[in-house]
């Protein structure tokens, strides 16, 4: 049998709703930076042994439900087969080389350039000393494709990275073996159950620039593969085209975790996870409209908030975040982003019910930065993104007050980040 | 020719270049891309708003935009950190001869 992954055919996209699909399961793009920020939130919430576990079980369970959609698509019948679709689709997705050599007992995984691993070391490694394995996410994978290959429930298996990258390793390597404790089944979040939740959509103000800038931003992002390594280098940074499922449930995991074992650490930890956001948006955001490739598409940026507002939502639709709209602005004073779900808050909805608050963390982080970017900085000048830029922009007295005024987390028919000026 | 690391530029990799000649951008973009294949880089350009040419031993790649003239050189991940500027110094050497420019000055690279 001839395995076949024809990307186009299961590639799909709800254009009203700015959410995409692969398999039926919702993608979006993230970089590098954010995918450390996030994983490095959720370590310093939980402490790293705990923090390993929960995002390698995140992982397992979001690469297990993907690949029980995706694998069947592709013609794969052997486990042989069905293994190497996993290994293919993880490089494809700019995840690295991941090698699987597993038995229906387990086994070993070795990986290569693995995203996480690589780019901390790239990133980090000549200033920081890091004390555990960075590649959850590449751990997920290889032991849930084990068990889709060898048709075993999900859990059966458990998985330990033994070296990494980031530890000094020349390699990464894994150990697949029997599970010996349980892991409690989950019902999947794709595409049927995102959609169930989406009600009708609407459009905001600049509404045609933002169109168009946002379907050319996608179409390229769709051209783009990854190179002999299994990694997306563009726009300046490494590129993911990741499971919405594990951000979402490492970083809800995290916080409810918290609110049962450290309630009065809550509301800090919905700052961390809005502090990725801005990590987030500062450097994906900040990379793309600085690069050649959005010269190109929209012109050099001309120093105009505006432009850079409506450019960061046709980003934002892009990367498969949610319609993001524009419903006011005031220059340096008002900014209203209202979106008819993200894939954050679908998501809440379906695994957790209606919460109190809002719980669109990242669309919080990511707005904000947005009019930092908007406003502070001087594109003109070409800027260089840098820790030191970031800190300018997110550190110190605050200048902007950010809410989630409405969430479709908390039965909200939309979710809605206003962003209003404190003081002079 | 001006050579500086572009915005986003990590180890080295990307390098704006920017010719003192003042060519419409169209024309400078026609102009470098003709001469990159006259010397054999190959045409990996997938949009028209964005030329991509990459040199076939070390695949080191020649960014253009048509729209503003603007010039990227993206050094090959291959190529160790130490030596990317050097990389991408003599490629920025080549784009000024190619125009009939100025080379860029060394201290530029820092």
């Amino acid at each position: 049998m001839t395995i076949q992954i024809k990307k186009e055919e299961l590639f799909s996209f709800l254009p009203e709703h700015a959410f995409s699909f692969f398999a039926d399961t919702p993608v979006v793009y993230h970089c590098h930076h954010y995918n450390l920020w996030l994983d490095q939130t959720i370590d310093d919430a939980l402490g790293s042994r705990e923090s390993v576990a929960l995002r390698t079980r995140c992982a397992h369970e979001a690469f297990y439900h993907y690949l029980a959609q995706l694998i069947p698509r592709t013609g794969a019948e052997t486990p042989a087969e069905k293994l190497k679709v996993a290994e293919l689709i993880f490089g494809a997705m700019g995840h690295g080389t991941l090698r699987l050599h597993t038995q229906a007992q387990g086994g070993l995984a070795t990986g290569d350039f693995l995203h996480y691993g690589f780019t901390w070391k790239e990133k980090y490694g000549e200033k920081v000393r890091r004390r555990h394995t960075a590649d959850a996410v590449a751990a997920g994978c290889a032991v849930a494709a084990t068990e889709i290959a060898y048709d075993l429930p999900m859990g059966t298996l458990d998985v330990a990275e033994e070296t990494c990258v980031a530890l000094g390793a020349p390699q990464c390597r894994f150990q697949i073996e029997g599970a010996k404790q349980p892991m409690p089944p989950s019902r999947p979040v794709g595409k049927k159950e995102t959609q169930r939740l989406l009600g009708d959509s609407f459009t905001g103000k600049y509404e045609d620039q933002i169109h168009a800038i946002a379907t050319g931003l996608r179409n390229f992002l769709g051209t783009i593969n990854s190179d002999e390594r299994g990694l997306v280098q563009g726009f300046g940074v490494f590129v993911t085209l990741h499971l919405a499922s594990y951000y979402n449930s490492i970083s809800y995991n995290a916080l409810y975790n918290i609110e049962r074992t450290a309630p009065q650490s809550f509301r800090v930890m919905e700052e961390l996870l809005i502090e990725a956001g801005h990590q987030c948006g500062f450097n994906t955001f900040g990379g793309i409209i600085g690069s050649p490739e959005w010269e190109g598409l929209a012109g050099a940026p001309t120093g105009d908030p505006l432009e850079i507002l409506i450019g960061c939502c046709a980003i934002g639709r892009a990367l498969g975040f949610g319609q993001w709209t524009i419903q006011d602005y005031t220059p340096e004073k008002y900014f209203v982003l209202r979106s008819p779900g993200t894939y954050e808050s679908t998501y809440h909805v379906t695994r957790h019910g209606l919460a109190s608050s809002g719980r669109c963390y990242l669309h919080q982080g990511g707005t904000l930065a947005m009019v930092q970017l908007a406003h502070r900085v001087n594109w003109r000048d070409k800027p260089q993104f840098t820790p030191e830029l970031y800190s300018s922009l997110f550190r110190g007295q605050a200048q902007w007050r950010t809410e989630e005024t409405h969430c479709v987390s908390k039965g909200d028919d939309y979710c809605e980040i206003v962003v209003e000026r404190t003081g002079n | 020719m001006h050579i500086r690391r572009d915005p986003s530029c990590v180890q080295f990799l990307l390098w704006r270049c920017t010719p003192d000649l003042p060519l419409e951008p169209e024309e400078l973009c026609q102009k470098i891309g003709q001469s990159l294949i006259n010397n054999g880089f190959v045409d990996k350009s997938r949009e028209t708003w964005l030329l991509v040419y990459e040199e076939t031993k070390q695949h080191h790649q020649i960014v253009l935009v048509p729209k503003t003239g603007r010039i990227q050189v993206r050094v090959h991940y291959l190529i160790p950190v130490p030596q990317r500027p050097l990389v991408a110094f003599s490629l920025a050497c080549q784009l000024a001869d190619f125009l009939g420019d100025t080379h860029p000055k060394a201290e530029q690279l820092r």
